[in-house]
């Protein structure tokens, strides 16, 4: 569901809380909102199951204002997650899952297939935990079961208002991983809301800054990192941004195909392309152009798979002084090649 | 021995009061809880009607219980209700209705907003809300509002006595003015253990209206 807002604001009393918010969030993607506390952010992920109603502008989802629709209907049909608060104290794991479910009236079969289907894509074992009480799970948990819960009617659009915010370090990191898992599985349009940059850049596709109810910028992560358009923008990304970036990107978004294929290197002497594959059921290792224009062929082995982050590409070429690595994947399929220049940013 | 005496000879009014009693605050009871809960309930949402409805009813509460009962024989005498159980069940209505008001207004407030905005962002009605979240994580502290307002009632109905609606009251203002002990003892034992016992099961009570999920908390 990809959503617009055209010239949106919203005041409370004499104070803008967002102005002329005019900016399309992608379908199926992650868009991150990121600013300072009462930068406007949590107020434009309410506007849009109007939690809080705008003042004035418009807000198209799949081209329709949210006005022709009925409230209460339009947040069912969107994913909500908040800080563990959010659970029902009262409800089971079960129940609280059931929630939207039951508001639609699905049949009761139904209802529990899915809870137990969902609690599987978190990665929580529903034996174990269907029948307790949010009190009686980890803060990791909870979380979990909020995300479980704002996917059970199979929403197109989840809102996410930090979600992770109240969780420690080493967990916040594993709860990511799981939702870029679930992301990868199921394609939501995700709006993801957090004051940390780390986690904008490891889970948005695209990121868009606030500052006092206006966007400052909105582009993916990687040109956001290479063009910052102002002081307030580097300050926000900070000094650890480039390599945070580095950290998070997968080796899938660098390949190349500036590579040739061969299952023998007897009479090698000039290549055009940049590596040479040597590959005949498996991956045996590759030579450099570099390498055979200095007249000593050398085979190396080292090579990346797609999941891999940039930094651990970066790391194997400076290992071994080299500017480009064959990346295959698990099954031996030879996806392409990633290159030095191609990774560093200006 | 006396006092043993006393018990076997009047048993049957000593039952019969002890009725009566019970009567006015078993009448009293359902108003009160209509009225203070519902009350507490409709205005939870205006935060400046809430401040004024509390202030009213903690004026009420200030009006000492035998001008109370004074009052209602005045206003109800016209009506041909001034003597007996009404104006009394009315008195103890009215001093009922703080803390069953204050307790369900506090209990309503301290639901945390970020949970109703989680509510309200699945889909959920007002309606919906309010009998699926509020009042069942409400329920304990607005039960243990009950509760005092019935323990303090149980004290205060005694004053019944005097507007002649009967009950325990009449073995200790009786038997003040005649100067027998008997009488004052048994009022008082009698209404000790009825406020004790009513406390003790309302308890009870409240811990099997608490819903699971929030039993840890006790």
């Amino acid at each position: 569901m990809p959503i617009k807002f055209i010239n949106v604001s919203k005041k409370f009393k004499d104070v803008y809380a967002v102005k002329n918010l005019n900016f399309e969030i992608d379908d199926k993607k992650i868009t991150v909102l990121i600013g300072p506390s009462g930068c406007g952010k949590t107020t434009t992920l309410k506007l849009i199951n109007r939690l809080i109603e705008r003042t004035s502008g418009e807000i198209l989802i799949n081209g329709l204002s949210i006005d022709k629709i009925d409230k209460i209907e339009l947040r069912r049909k969107i994913g909500y997650v908040i800080q563990e608060i959010g659970l029902f104290p009262h409800y089971t794991v079960f129940d609280n899952i059931a929630v939207v479910p039951k508001l639609l009236n699905w049949p009761k079969n139904k209802i529990k297939n899915r809870v137990i289907e969902l609690l599987n894509l978190v990665n929580l074992d529903f034996k174990e935990v269907i029948n307790k009480y949010p009190y009686e799970l980890s803060g990791g948990q909870r979380q979990r079961v909020g995300v479980a819960r704002a996917l059970a009617a199979d929403p197109e659009l989840l809102l996410m208002d930090e979600p992770f915010g109240a969780i420690d370090p080493i967990n916040r990191e594993i709860l990511q991983d799981v939702l870029l898992n679930i992301q990868k599985k199921l394609k939501k349009t995700i709006l993801f809301v957090t004051h940390d940059i780390r986690e904008a850049i490891k889970l948005g596709d695209k990121i868009a800054v606030f500052k006092d109810g206006e966007i400052q910028q909105y582009d993916s992560t990687i040109n956001l990192i290479k063009n910052p358009k102002n002081k307030f923008i580097e300050n926000i990304l900070g000094i650890n941004a480039k390599l945070n970036y580095l950290e998070f990107v997968k080796v899938e978004k660098f390949i190349e195909k500036d590579f040739l294929v061969t299952n023998s290197i007897s009479n090698i002497n000039k290549i055009e392309k940049e590596c040479l594959i040597i590959f005949t059921n498996k991956f045996e290792g590759f030579v450099l152009k570099t390498d055979i224009k200095k007249g000593h062929i050398k085979i190396r082995n080292d090579y990346v798979t797609p999941d891999q982050s940039v930094l651990e590409a970066l790391n194997i070429m400076f290992k071994h002084n080299i500017h480009c690595l064959p990346v295959i994947e698990k099954n031996n399929e030879i996806k392409g090649i990633i290159k030095y220049e191609k990774i560093i940013l200006k | 021995m006396n006092y043993i005496n006393y018990l076997i000879v009047n048993k049957d009014i000593i039952i019969k009061e002890l009725f009566n009693h019970l009567q006015i605050i078993l009448y009293a009871l359902p108003f009160a809880i209509l009225i203070g809960v519902g009350t507490g309930i409709l205005i939870s949402k205006h935060q400046k009607l809430s401040k004024y409805v509390l202030y009213l009813t903690s004026i009420l509460m200030t009006i000492p219980s035998p001008a109370l009962f004074g009052i209602m024989v005045i206003i109800l005498g016209p009506f041909k209700l001034g003597l007996g159980k009404p104006p009394a069940i009315i008195a103890l209505v009215i001093y009922s209705l703080l803390p069953m008001i204050r307790n369900t207004l506090s209990a309503i407030k301290s639901i945390s907003k970020e949970m109703i905005d989680s509510a309200k962002g699945m889909g959920m009605t007002e309606m919906q809300i309010l009998f699926k979240i509020k009042i069942p994580l409400s329920l304990p502290i607005i039960m243990s509002g009950i509760r005092n307002s019935i323990v303090m009632g149980i004290g205060i109905a005694a004053i019944g006595y005097y507007i002649s609606a009967g009950g325990l009251g009449y073995f200790i203002f009786a038997g003040l003015s005649r100067g027998r002990y008997e009488m004052i003892i048994t009022g008082i034992i009698l209404l000790a253990s009825l406020g004790m016992g009513f406390n003790y099961l309302l308890l009870k009570i409240e811990s099997l209206l608490t819903p699971k999920g929030l039993r840890f908390k006790n």
